[in-house]
């Protein structure tokens, strides 16, 4: 059995509880009623399991009739199959102030997601194109160096996490504004980091574009409005 | 109140995926048996970086890389790669490729006692995937199921 994936899951959970308790103790979830944490991991939760069933559908696996097969997570989950049914699940559980606690959440969920990508040192697929650059890194029995794609990921998203969080705090921003960044930094960073990646079918740009794009209207949206009610 | 909101989710997406058809199998060739000297020949001797997958149909992580390994093989055109079934029943193995590797540039060869893969280096378990470079060394081998980074990682190595 490979452990390796359950301990990239920790890291990326651990990220999310100590933005969490981060943010707590600055006040920047005071006004969200939501237990974060339960809807958090309950939508992740939710998304990985849509996300395999997704990935085995796409590929023609029957899960009625190979049910052993979802739990092998590590064989495939669809991003945008998890992305989607974690937002929606998220929108569920917060339907009743969805604004102010999708703000509440949007920075410890790009800290979970640097977690989960500084995981990929524990299941060993941190490594993307070929380069020359001083931090290149190569793998045991190779010598061909290469950009430590997944670590740039994970240092774009500690580095929206933080900036939003401190935004937050010290700029009192207009409701919707930090939820809409924080979409737009997770799209954001996996586009960023696409041309560096190795895959074998490409990644799903077409999300990574459509986060960036939504996250930026709904922020410009809530910075709009909020203007024109003073 | 939202462990009970948990189970009707996954019921409910369970039962969307499980709408997606799959197509109707038809059974595939047997493989045919193989030896140790005839394979490490064949990769040697190709020219082409070679991926070869000791698997079984009666293993669900086997299957379940099934179409990565397909997806792989069609888009990889300059690499060599030899599926063998490895103590598996011939008629399973080969419904299961009929099932799943119908059409795809691959190699199939049985191995019966699973005595091929150990003297590749891969032990008991499966399954187990060995990267050769196109001079025929080997470069990885890969217990246990393949993710699509991994498996990209690694046809990226073999090939340069």
């Amino acid at each position: 059995m490979e452990f390796t994936l359950l301990g990239a899951a920790a890291l990326g959970v651990s990220g999310f509880w100590l933005m969490l308790r981060w943010e707590a103790k600055r006040g920047n979830a005071a006004g969200c009623a939501l237990d974060l944490w339960d809807a958090g991991l309950t939508s992740g939760a939710v998304g990985l399991v849509v996300g395999r069933l997704v990935a085995m559908a796409q590929v023609g696996i029957n899960p009625i009739a190979d049910p052993a097969q979802i739990i092998l997570v590590r064989s495939g989950v669809s991003t945008a199959g998890a992305s989607v049914a974690a937002l929606l699940m998220f929108g569920f559980l917060a339907r009743k102030s969805f604004l102010s606690s999708a703000d509440a959440i949007g920075p410890s969920v790009l800290a979970g997601l640097a977690g989960w990508h500084v995981g990929a040192l524990v299941t060993g697929s941190w490594l993307g194109t070929v380069s020359d650059l001083p931090w290149a890194q190569t793998v045991q029995g190779s010598d061909i160096t290469r950009h430590p794609v997944e670590l740039y990921a994970a240092a774009l998203y500690v580095v929206a996490a933080f900036a939003i969080a401190t935004w937050k705090q010290k700029g009192r921003p207009p409701r919707g504004a930090p939820a809409g960044l924080s979409l737009a930094a997770a799209g954001g960073a996996m586009l960023v980091t696409e041309p560096v990646r190795i895959s074998l079918t490409g990644g799903p740009i077409w999300l990574y574009v459509g986060a960036v794009v939504t996250g930026f209207g709904v922020a410009t949206w809530s910075i709009l409005r909020q203007r024109s009610q003073t | 109140m939202h462990t009970r909101i948990l189970p009707i989710a996954l019921s409910l997406a369970l039962v969307t995926a499980a709408c997606a058809s799959s197509s109707a199998a038809v059974p595939g060739d047997a493989p045919e048996p193989v030896t140790y000297e005839a394979l490490i020949s064949e990769i040697t001797t190709s020219g082409h970086p070679t991926v070869v997958n000791s698997w079984a149909a009666w293993c669900p992580p086997c299957r379940s890389e099934a179409p990565l390994l397909s997806t792989a093989a069609e888009t990889n055109e300059d690499v060599q790669f030899i599926m063998l079934n490895t103590k598996d029943n011939p008629g399973n193995a080969a419904a299961f490729i009929g099932e799943a590797f119908t059409g795809v540039p691959m190699t199939h060869y049985a191995d019966s006692s699973g005595a091929i893969t150990f003297e590749l280096g891969g032990g008991r378990g499966l399954p187990v995937t060995f990267f050769y470079d196109s001079a025929g060394s080997l470069v990885q081998v890969h217990r246990g199921i393949l993710d699509e980074p991994t498996l990209a990682f690694y046809l990226d190595e073999i090939k340069r």
